[in-house]
């Protein structure tokens, strides 16, 4: 896009109207000794003409006003020069004054012409230009991608000045281009009730004022667009959390009240039977509330996470975490034996930046997954091992694996909305943990294993320290 | 009195049948469905508790199942507490709906209510004709 091409006080470019008037003050001499040496007495037709020609070439270049001089400059001339008396202003035949005269005149009218020409050859560039930058400026509304940023730069670029900033009703700038410095030539305009648009370095003329009057309507609904897309986001968002809310209700109203019903039995059952239960029976009631109860912990606390992650107000505190300290951890609190797990770990100590807490509780998550799938028998494979600036944990089973299509479904929460099965819970471990991950900077992915299975990719970055070490 | 207890919660079955053995029940307990229709079947209990959702055969399922032959009282115990889950099973056959979870002691009277309706002859599996409950149950 190129700057728009300013309208001057005359209808050429001031560096074209120098040129004219040095052309008329170098040309001019030139021809008259040219002329004054090879003059005679009949070549009074020839030497009007020839002036006549550098009026018009003068015309030419600079306009009506070095043509005007040239003109009168080379009327002079050949008054003094080659009309008798020679070496006089004054002119003894009444038609040399004549000739005079219209030679004159006629070097009035072409320049004059040559001036009108330019003036609409420079109109026209300074539509076409107009009509670029507005179809620019329109293309940028309706492509929408960052078209606010984009308008104000090219409204700096189109009027050539230094800066150009919008600024929100509140005071903060929306976006801005080039030097926003204060100075006597300084332009505000109104857009809509959205914002205010400084222009810096410039002072906008009538015309120039038309068509920033038509970008900053542009530019007003442009800022609408944002504002509704922003709305409409906020509306999916909306209703996604209500669809999450309403088989949240559906999946945790089972899941709540199947160890709850149990726990409650089992206290029931020892209060109402109280005389009558042996040592055993009354253990194992004890034993099978603690469990419910147990059961029920910790399916409030994955819940209470779920909506963490989904607010996004998870607490994440970072520190650096030893890869292989935390796979053992995991693997302890799974209380997998070597033949239910087999560990590839580096050799090298792997320090990444994570959350020791919920790294345990992603690896539980995966790990587990991955022993359920996996028939009994086959172990499943951890290893870590370092992936240009992250760690990665990979964690491969044998199991049928999940096809390509389910990929993105097996990361979300509460995929199980019927009662029938309980043994797959909510689904929410799968979400946790890739939420979890997110949550601390890395990510969680699934793919396939070599020979069939799944092999569960977790990508954490190496710990800072660590990375200034090898670098 | 001989209970089936059908639940695919091992948990609350484990405290149902200490439970309800200490309140002088003999307890047979099904995992699923199709365990239940085949204990009821074999053990001819004399009042059977029965959770709606389970593997392989649904709660509703199994209450269709047992009335094509037996008029045994049947009582579901579920998770699920929407109207039309109560009446979905009632109209299945089912005599009385209990929300989980549950107070022990309200399920006891219920069972000795229900017990003491007296239970009605079962016929045999081999019947296989549709009977409806209102049959042995005395009308309110």
């Amino acid at each position: 896009m190129y700057p728009l091409p300013r309208l001057t006080g005359g209808s050429l470019g001031r560096r074209r109207v120098i040129a004219g008037f040095v052309l008329a003050v170098t040309a001019g001499p030139l021809l008259t000794w040219l002329l004054y040496a090879l003059r005679a007495p009949e070549s009074i037709t020839s030497d009007v003409l020839a002036y006549q020609v550098l009026v018009v070439v003068v015309a030419l270049v600079g306009g009506i006003w070095p043509a005007l001089f040239a003109a009168v400059l080379s009327g002079l001339t050949l008054d003094y020069l080659f009309v008798a008396p020679q070496f006089s202003i004054a002119i003894s035949d009444p038609r040399h004054l004549w000739a005079l005269l219209l030679y004159i005149a006629g070097a009035l009218l072409v320049s004059w012409t040559v001036d009108q020409a330019a003036r609409r050859a420079n109109a026209a560039e300074r539509a076409s230009a107009e009509a670029a930058i507005l179809a620019d400026v329109a293309g940028h509304v309706l492509r929408g991608e960052s078209a606010v940023p984009a308008l104000v730069s090219r409204t700096r670029e189109a009027f050539g000045l230094s800066g150009a900033r919008l600024i929100s009703p509140d005071g903060t700038v929306i976006a801005t281009d080039g030097e926003p410095v204060r100075d006597e030539r300084f332009t505000a305009v109104e857009v809509g009730t959205r914002g205010t648009l400084e222009l810096h370095g410039q002072s906008l003329d009538a015309t120039e004022r038309r068509l920033l009057d038509v970008i900053v309507t542009q530019l007003e609904g442009a800022l609408e667009r944002v504002d509704l897309a922003q709305a409409a986001r906020a509306a999916d968002a909306l209703a996604a959390t209500d669809q999450v809310r309403s088989a949240l209700l559906n999946a945790v109203s089972h899941d709540v009240r199947r160890p709850l019903a149990a726990a409650i039995a089992s206290v029931g059952g020892l209060r109402s039977a109280e005389g009558r239960l042996s040592d055993a029976d009354r253990a194992e009631l004890l034993v099978t509330a603690d469990e419910s109860l147990q059961t029920l912990t910790r399916l409030v606390t994955d819940l209470l996470d779920v909506s963490r992650v989904e607010a996004g107000v998870l607490a994440v505190s970072l520190h650096p975490v030893d890869a292989a300290d935390a796979v053992l951890a995991a693997v302890d609190e799974l209380g997998a034996g070597p033949d239910t797990i087999e560990l590839d770990l580096d050799a090298s100590t792997l320090t990444m930046q994570a959350d020791a807490v919920l790294l345990q509780r992603v690896l539980v998550n995966v790990m587990s997954n991955a022993l359920q799938h996996t028939p009994a028998g086959l172990p499943i494979r951890v290893s870590a091992l370092a992936a240009g600036d992250s760690v990665e944990i990979r964690v491969i089973d044998h199991g049928p694996g999940i096809s390509p299509g389910r990929r993105t479904e097996m990361f979300a929460p509460f995929q199980r909305l019927s009662d029938a099965d309980n043994a797959t819970g909510l689904g929410l471990g799968l979400a946790l943990s890739r939420g979890f991950t997110s949550g601390m900077g890395g990510t969680l992915l699934a793919e396939d294993t070599a020979g069939g299975g799944l092999t569960m990719i977790l990508s954490l970055p190496i710990a800072p320290s660590l990375l200034e070490e090898n670098s | 009195m001989k209970i089936l207890v059908a639940d695919d919660d091992p948990q609350l079955v484990r405290a149902l049948r200490i439970t309800l053995a200490a309140h002088g029940w003999d307890v047979v307990a099904a995992p699923d469905g199709t365990a239940a229709i085949a204990l009821a079947a074999k053990e001819r209990p004399d009042l059977v508790m029965l959770d709606l959702g389970m593997p392989h055969l649904d709660g509703i399922q199994v209450i269709h199942a047992l009335r094509g032959w037996s008029s045994v009282p049947i009582i579901v115990v579920s998770g699920r507490s929407g109207s039309a889950d109560k009446v979905d099973a009632l109209d299945a056959g089912a005599d009385d709906y209990v929300t989980k979870p549950f107070q022990v002691d309200e399920l006891l009277a219920l069972l000795r209510a229900l017990s003491r309706r007296g239970t009605a002859p079962t016929k045999s599996p081999s019947f296989g004709s549709l009977t409806s409950p209102s049959i042995w149950r005395p009308r309110r």
